[in-house]
């Protein structure tokens, strides 16, 4: 209890950015939603998943509260709060206000054991948002050895509320972590989600991400390549909705000399939706001969769409093995145009086209068995 | 029938007036090259054809099988069986070649999903004729012209045309970039498009591809108009006396 109350000191006293978090000193983040509902009520009913979704079967769903259904063999789930060994912030650190807010005022929690050397083919985990706040904790742990395909599906309804969604997850040494992560939120709904991913010796991790945010989503991917020769390998599919708002960012930090990292993300901008595409790739100095890159690439539909992809790469070794990095912001142009129509196809195919590929960019989609255009049927 | 018929084509563009009464035809199983200096208008011949927007036809018409494009959008000539390889064609960041293949080919098979293969023997076909013109497999799972080099770009540009299996084929400088072993690749695929009874627009700089395939027809465009027009004698003429020597001979009056 008195770790939370120097949480709500916290709340006062970060500021919503660190300084530097951005060379640039940017904002990509509209945190004036975050503000405008800090002060909300905890919600008393939640939200229920799309029709589209409910073909999945939740292993784990926070809500309002912990469910935990048909668990897998090798899974252990506990409710967070009654695990006192556990200290929830201790991957992720409080360094920023909503990161000390999530810290003070998180109702659910839930922590995962994937026992050492078990094989789980599939754990569904669910988190929803509701009518008003909702914080939700998730520490994962896969065991050395183990092998785990873990999906998370993170959703908003419709209602103008908060959700704040932080997992820590460790990939212990030699195991092998699949995660697809889906982030659905309504136009109204403002989230605050990070991920946090340390990848022990020779583990491997390949996460595939798909947002899709609400009036403010704020997603990021931290993945820490702690391990000798541990693995990384991430892709992310972001698309604005028109009045949507997101800042994605997907990052990975090697400290372990030669991990081998791959971040890549694709955008799309639908309408006047907002989408800041970011990475940041960075090799410290003990990560000798590692190997990174990172990709970032933004497809501007809408008229009055706004997107930027900003990726970078840091390198603090001098022994690097590979590292590099693209980035583009395209708007459809004439040329474009004109060259699909001549092959037969109009301005609508050619948008679906796109909007189709970007998503499929990460196999989210497919590995939920939803067909990728379903989650506009929100 | 004559195929692809073009009739005292005037067309500008913004201001600009670009092409002073063109007349060619481009008959079924033949290939109608068309020459001429940088700036003389090949290209925005081909793409009037195609009717991009910013070409306006002032005057004159352009006709497929005796009935006139000029009122059609670019997407149905292509629908008609108009194919034009572009000189220098666009990026497209997020979608894959194959994508823009196989929805190409469900747009013409008036298929209403674009995304999914009826019949697979049409991937077969991407892969047979990807080998055929040296292109590595995995270019088709590529993201559209995206990182291609100058001739992947080309050779993308024709694989497109033999999977799409247009009409007439309008290929804008298809060996402009290649190497030697690309251009015989390229005439020989032409040779063959033509026994087919593909009509063929071939639009060229040099003659050197003419050592590999012959054109049935040669026309030579200097300043939007037609200098001279004949059969293959006239490219060996520019290829002997270049172009300064053509507009002199021919526009003097
Ligand atoms: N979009 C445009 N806006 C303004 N002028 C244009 C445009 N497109 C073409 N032109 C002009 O029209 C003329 C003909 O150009 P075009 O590209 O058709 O020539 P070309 O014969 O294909 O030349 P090249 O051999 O260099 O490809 C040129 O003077 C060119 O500058
Ligand atoms: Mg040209």
């Amino acid at each position: 209890m008195i770790q939370k109350e120097k949480y709500r000191d916290l709340i006062e006293k970060l500021p919503f950015q660190q300084i530097g978090d951005t060379p640039t000193v940017r904002y990509y983040t509209d945190w004036k939603v975050f503000e405008s509902r800090l002060n909300l009520d905890y919600a008393s009913s939640e939200d229920k998943l799309p029709g589209f979704l409910s073909k999945l079967k939740p292993n784990i769903t926070l809500g309002l509260s912990l469910r935990a259904t048909n668990v897998p063999e090798g899974v252990i789930v506990e409710d967070l709060t009654k695990v006192l060994e556990v200290r929830p912030m201790a991957i992720a650190g409080v360094n920023t206000k909503m990161q000390a807010y999530h810290a003070y005022r998180w109702n659910t929690g839930a922590y995962i054991k994937i026992t050492d050397e078990s094989s789980i083919e599939d754990l569904v985990i669910v988190s929803l948002g509701g009518d008003g706040y909702l914080g939700h904790h998730i520490i994962i742990d896969i065991g050395e050895r183990a092998n785990a395909r873990i999906k998370i599906i993170d959703y908003g309804g419709p209602n103008a509320s908060l959700k704040t969604l932080i997992t820590e997850m460790t990939a212990r040494n030699n195991s092998k972590l699949e995660v697809d992560i889906l982030s659905l939120y309504h136009e109204l709904h403002a989230s605050f989600i990070q991920h946090y991913l340390r990848i022990e010796d020779q583990a491997e991790a390949v996460v595939r991400i798909l947002t899709s945010g609400g009036s403010m989503t704020r997603f990021e991917s931290d993945n820490l390549l702690l391990g000798r020769l541990s693995k990384l390998d991430a892709k992310a599919s972001n698309v604005a909705r028109p009045s949507t708002k997101t800042d994605f960012l997907l990052n990975a930090v090697h400290k372990g000399p030669e991990s081998e990292g791959f971040i890549g993300a694709r955008g799309v901008v639908l309408g006047d939706g907002y989408l800041a595409q970011r990475g940041l790739a960075k090799i410290d100095h003990e990560a000798s001969w590692a190997s990174s890159e990172v990709e970032s690439h933004v497809t501007i539909l809408g008229e009055r769409g706004r997107g930027y992809a900003v990726p970078m790469l840091e390198i603090h070794t001098g022994d690097v093995t590979k590292a590099g990095h693209s980035a583009s912001v395209t708007t459809i142009q004439e040329d474009h145009l004109f060259y699909l129509r001549s092959r037969g196809l109009n301005r609508d195919e050619l948008e679906r086209m796109l909007i189709t590929g970007a998503i499929e960019y990460s196999s989210v989609a497919s590995s939920l068995g939803i067909d990728p255009l379903e989650i506009f049927l929100i | 029938m004559p195929g692809l018929e073009v009739e005292n084509l005037h067309v500008r563009i913004e201001n600009k007036k670009i092409l002073h009464g063109i007349t060619l035809n481009v008959e079924y199983g033949s290939i109608h090259a068309i020459m001429g200096p940088n700036g003389s208008g090949k290209s925005s011949l081909a793409y009037t054809i195609m009717g991009r927007e910013s070409y306006e036809v002032e005057e004159g018409d352009i006709r497929l099988d005796g009935e006139s494009l000029l009122d059609l959008p670019t997407e149905e000539r292509a629908l008609k069986g108009i194919y034009m390889a572009l000189q220098d064609p666009p990026q497209v960041p997020g979608v894959r070649l194959s994508t823009l293949m196989i929805a190409a080919i469900n747009k013409k098979l008036g298929n209403l999903d674009l995304t999914r293969v009826k019949d697979p023997s049409i991937v077969k076909k991407m892969y047979k004729y990807a080998e055929e013109l040296n292109l590595s497999r995995d270019i088709l799972q590529r993201e559209i012209n995206v990182g291609f080099s100058g001739g992947e770009k080309k050779r993308s540009e024709l694989l497109q045309a033999l999977v799409l299996e247009p009409k007439v084929i309008i290929l804008d400088e298809p060996d402009s970039g290649l190497d030697i072993d690309g251009v015989k690749k390229v005439a020989n695929i032409l040779k063959e498009l033509k026994a087919e009874g593909k009509a063929i627009m071939l639009i060229t700089h040099y003659a050197r591809m003419f050592k590999y395939v012959t054109p049935d027809i040669v026309t030579v465009i200097i300043d939007g108009k037609i200098a001279v027009q004949g059969g293959p004698e006239v490219a060996n003429l520019v290829e002997e006396k270049g172009y300064a020597y053509i507009r002199q001979r021919f526009f003097k009056r």
